[in-house]
């Protein structure tokens, strides 16, 4: 049997142990809240960091789809209905695939550039769906080649979250 | 001459280890490489070939004390496995985790015109955490190309146990 005397001047020391405990937890909840949205952000910049070409103009439909959602005790940060349902290819982007090498896109065309671009022009443009020429370019349906790199950012993120954790417990 | 830098090092010698412990335990048709791209060559020359992909992806560094310069490091290593039916996939990431939680040899490498020459022990990599998952693209199996089929990925957390002045 373990014994444990508390020596204080205090009236009421398990007392005072125990607002301590609750000033605490209070602190911790409230970094642990902050550090939901620095996730989804963490998650966010993952996404962006590993992008090869220019999204001008066009929404972002992965990162807008990541969000912080907090609950009673906790929070989450990307939910894989949402995701399913706004970008689908999520997990493609994430463990890489290589389902698509070998076939062809559907019509459409290059902007900016031309039909068939080198590997240069391949990173300053992007090929968008065009059945009927409405964009205005030339049309083309071409074929992949090259598997999706897997680009890793849940669990890049699940790392970098793993970090601040350990620093929260110092 | 050259030589890799730790997060390098630590790729190599993990890959170099994994090998060496696939040929011990007789294991036939795996294939250890470290680049994603090689998968799909590999795959194209033999279906029947399980790949697994080793990659060092992100580092953390942490300072040992408050204005000190000295840092202990944290390295995410991902590891791919394209298995070739689902029973050797579940026997793979088994095997792969028995063998990988006890850490390994760290070894640096020395290079010349891209080729290494060289390599000599210096430490042990310790593994920190494993988590693994099957990765699930949300499409019917019979879809997806052959080696995208049997996946599952090994997330691992190493560290050297040394101060990086």
């Amino acid at each position: 049997m373990i014994h444990t005397t508390f020596v204080g001047k205090s009236k009421d020391p398990i007392g005072e142990i125990k607002h301590d405990v609750d000033l605490w937890q209070t602190e911790i909840k409230k970094e642990i809240d902050i550090l939901g949205e620095a996730t989804a952000q963490n998650m966010k910049d993952a996404i962006i960091a590993n992008k090869k070409r220019p999204q001008s103009n066009e929404i972002a439909l992965l990162e807008n789809t990541i969000d912080v959602e907090y609950f009673e005790n906790g929070w989450g940060v990307g939910d894989i209905g949402k995701l399913k349902v706004n970008a689908p290819w999520w997990a493609a982007f994430n463990f890489g695939s290589s389902h698509m090498v070998g076939k062809h896109l559907p019509q459409g065309t290059f902007q900016p550039g031309v039909p068939n671009p080198t590997n240069e022009d391949f990173r300053g443009g992007r090929w968008k769906k065009d059945k009927y020429g409405s964009l205005g370019g030339a049309l083309y349906s071409p074929i992949v080649k090259k598997p999706i790199p897997a680009t890793n950012f849940i669990e890049k993120t699940i790392f970098w979250l793993n970090a601040k954790f350990a620093e929260l417990r110092g | 001459m050259g030589f890799y830098r730790v997060s390098r090092n630590i790729e190599a010698s993990l890959i170099a280890y994994i090998k060496l412990r696939f040929t011990e335990e007789r294991w036939n048709n795996i294939e250890v490489v470290k680049s994603f791209a090689e998968v799909e060559d590999l795959f194209n020359k033999n279906s029947s070939t399980a790949v697994i992909a080793v990659r060092a992806s992100d580092t953390n560094r942490k300072t040992i004390e408050i204005g000190s310069n000295s840092v202990t490091r944290a390295e995410l290593v991902l590891i791919d496995v394209f298995a070739t039916s689902d029973g050797q996939r579940l026997d793979l990431v088994d095997f792969l985790g028995d063998e990988l939680k006890y850490g390994c040899p760290y070894f640096e490498y020395q290079t010349e015109k891209s080729e290494i020459t060289s390599r000599i022990q210096n430490g042990r990599i310790r593994i920190n955490n494993i988590e693994d998952k099957p990765v699930n693209f949300g499409t019917d199996k019979s879809a997806l190309d052959v080696q995208d089929r049997y996946r599952h990925l090994i997330s691992i957390t190493v560290s050297l146990g040394k101060v990086e002045a």
